[in-house]
């Protein structure tokens, strides 16, 4: 099954099929391509990473900017925040978004409130990559969801893509922004393929959620891997309120589809 | 103070080669953190303080020795005991006592105030981390960047004793002297964190020697003595810009409590005696009457600069929304 994004309408033509990840690492690569200062910091990536969209890396940009660390995940975002305070663009791929809590205080504390706090004077152009949600039994420490941990910590944006499309096109706005941006992509979501758009000038504004359909019956919002799952559940909604005759006008998807669209929300000021 | 950790003991010896000016740049660094030291401990006597001020009397000098090794722009991160690392960096009594007073005036518009956050990028003053051990891997990341971007800029991160517990101490030494930043770790070790003693919670005698896991220098120095310490931080960021990192160590003594108010009663009744006010080491260096007129010159500016402070008002409510995004 493949997704895509309705083009805008100043959208380039051109696309190619990659899959959820690979146009991540895409991303990246047009992003380091353009920018000297954007480098990549993580775990064994120099070899491809947890999932294989860093593969390629190394060979075109060398090991000074596809840096593997150690296990030191504190280590990586604090660096990052130093780095990016002092005029470079870091990227931290850290394999699962479960280990965000390891470097919590440097995510939350460090990234989130170091311009605040110190009156404004810094900016803090940093990307963290944390995969989100359960894939293949990785267990119950590897498989959380923890996009929506930034709702609750001034200073951080979050991306939680939900196609390749927009999984390119969001990284890519990530990395140029001037703040600090949390990425979640979705680990269901890797081996899904869909058309991306070649042009490495073609970003996706952040803070803005795409409208995929319009009806004036129903309203649901959701989050990456959820964009798929939630048309069931709009059919099944709406084939309950024909049945019944339902005069309700305006109806939100139950539990973790509501959850989403409240972070939605908040995220994209709707 | 005889350095048991001798294996990578500087060459350096204490009879300084160091230049008249240097000695009184330190010295006058050293005479206006004391008037700082002593403005603010009768300012909170006198009229309270919205926040913790972390007395730093008696480290002075360490820190006056430290600075006075870097170069303009080399980045500095701090904790928040004492006033002298802004100072000894370069920037205005007038933003220091601004930002102890939440004011406008304050290097953060009044952010962070009564727990210190001064930064001014152009003086390469970084900030503080205030979760401590925070500053570690934020320091090494801008090592790590004046590394990618081939200037020979270093990176001073400033801690205490207690703090070289946190795990992120062991993180960045780790990844930094394999990746050879140039990055200057120094800690002033008063050996007490609030209440616990130094020796009741590390298995070391020295923080230095733990520098020996990661394979760079550990160096260890009287941090009662300025001279001493420029002369190991010297080196230090020397060798930083070869580069590679080093763990310098300067022992100090917590002449006041954690937070100001803080009687100790849980010290003993002689913790002083091993005390050496760093600002008379500096003195018996420089003619008496220059250290007249520079002690004299630091307790009035610091008078007028906490009179100006006193008068600028504070900031509106609304700033802290302001500056959250970039």
């Amino acid at each position: 099954m493949t997704t895509t994004t309705p083009a805008p309408a100043n959208a380039p033509g051109s696309t190619t099929v990659l899959s959820y990840e690979a146009a991540q690492g895409a991303a990246i690569a047009e992003e380091m391509r353009r920018d000297d200062s954007v480098f990549l910091m993580g775990q064994d990536i120099a070899s491809g990473g947890f999932f294989g969209g860093t593969r390629g890396l190394v060979e075109e940009f060398g090991l000074s900017r596809i840096r593997n660390t150690g296990i030191t995940e504190a280590f990586m975002v604090g660096a990052a925040a130093g780095a990016a305070m002092t005029g470079m663009r870091p990227i931290v791929q850290l394999g699962f978004a479960d280990f965000s809590l390891i470097a919590g205080d440097e995510i939350f504390q460090k990234l989130g409130k170091w311009r605040h706090m110190h009156g404004g004077q810094f900016e803090l152009p940093a990307v963290i990559i944390m995969p989100i949600g359960p894939s293949g039994g990785a267990g119950p420490e590897h498989s959380g969801s923890m996009e929506m941990l930034p709702m609750h910590f001034p200073g951080l944006k979050a991306v939680v893509p939900s196609n390749p499309a927009n999984a390119k096109a969001l990284l890519k706005a990530a990395i140029r922004d001037p703040n600090p941006v949390l990425y979640y992509p979705s680990k269901q979501l890797n081996f899904k393929r869909g058309e991306v758009f070649t042009d490495p000038e073609y970003v996706l504004p952040l803070g803005k959620a795409t409208i995929a359909r319009e009806d004036r019956r129903s309203a649901s919002s959701a989050t990456a891997a959820w964009c798929r799952g939630h048309w069931k559940l709009r059919r099944y909604w709406h084939r309950r309120e024909l049945s019944s005759r339902s005069s309700t006008s305006r109806r939100w998807c139950p539990s973790t589809a509501r959850r989403s669209s409240t972070l939605l929300s908040r995220q994209v000021g709707r | 103070m005889a350095s048991p950790h001798s294996e990578h003991r500087p060459e350096a010896s204490v009879s300084p080669t160091v230049s008249t000016e240097l000695l009184l740049e330190m010295f006058t660094v050293i005479a206006r953190a004391r008037a700082v030291e002593d403005a603010v401990s009768v300012h909170i006597r006198d009229h309270g303080f919205a926040g913790f001020w972390h007395p730093g009397k008696g480290q002075e000098g360490a820190v006056a020795g430290a600075v006075a090794a870097m170069a303009p722009d080399d980045y500095l991160f701090y904790q928040g005991r004492g006033a002298t690392w802004p100072l000894a960096k370069g920037m205005g009594l007038a933003p220091i006592i601004g930002d102890l007073l939440g004011k406008v005036t304050g290097s953060t518009g009044g952010k962070g105030a009564g727990v210190p956050h001064w930064a001014d990028p152009a003086l390469g003053i970084m900030g503080e981390g205030a979760t401590l051990g925070s500053v570690y891997p934020v320091a090494a990341g801008a090592a790590l960047s004046a590394q990618m971007r081939g200037t020979d800029q270093i990176a001073l991160a400033d801690f205490g004793d207690g703090t070289a517990a946190r795990g992120t101490f062991h993180e960045s030494l780790l990844e930094a002297a394999r990746w050879r930043l140039p990055l200057v770790y120094f800690c002033e070790n008063n050996g007490i964190s609030v209440s616990t003693t130094f020796d009741s919670v590390s298995p070391t005698k020295t923080i230095a020697e733990r520098a020996s896991a990661y394979g760079i220098p550990g160096v260890r120095v009287d941090g009662h003595d300025a001279v001493e310490v420029y002369l190991a931080v010297k080196d230090a960021i020397d060798r930083a810009r070869r580069p590679g990192p080093s763990l310098i160590e300067a022992v100090v003594t917590r002449v006041g409590g954690h937070w100001e108010g803080d009687a100790q009663k849980y010290r003993p009744a002689d913790f002083l005696s091993t005390y050496t006010d760093p600002l008379e080491v500096m003195r018996k260096r420089i003619d008496s009457a220059t250290a007249d007129r520079i002690i004299a010159d630091a307790k009035s500016e610091v008078a007028q600069a906490l009179l100006e402070a006193e008068a600028a008002p504070l900031p509106d409510p609304s700033v802290i929304l302001k500056d959250v995004f970039a």
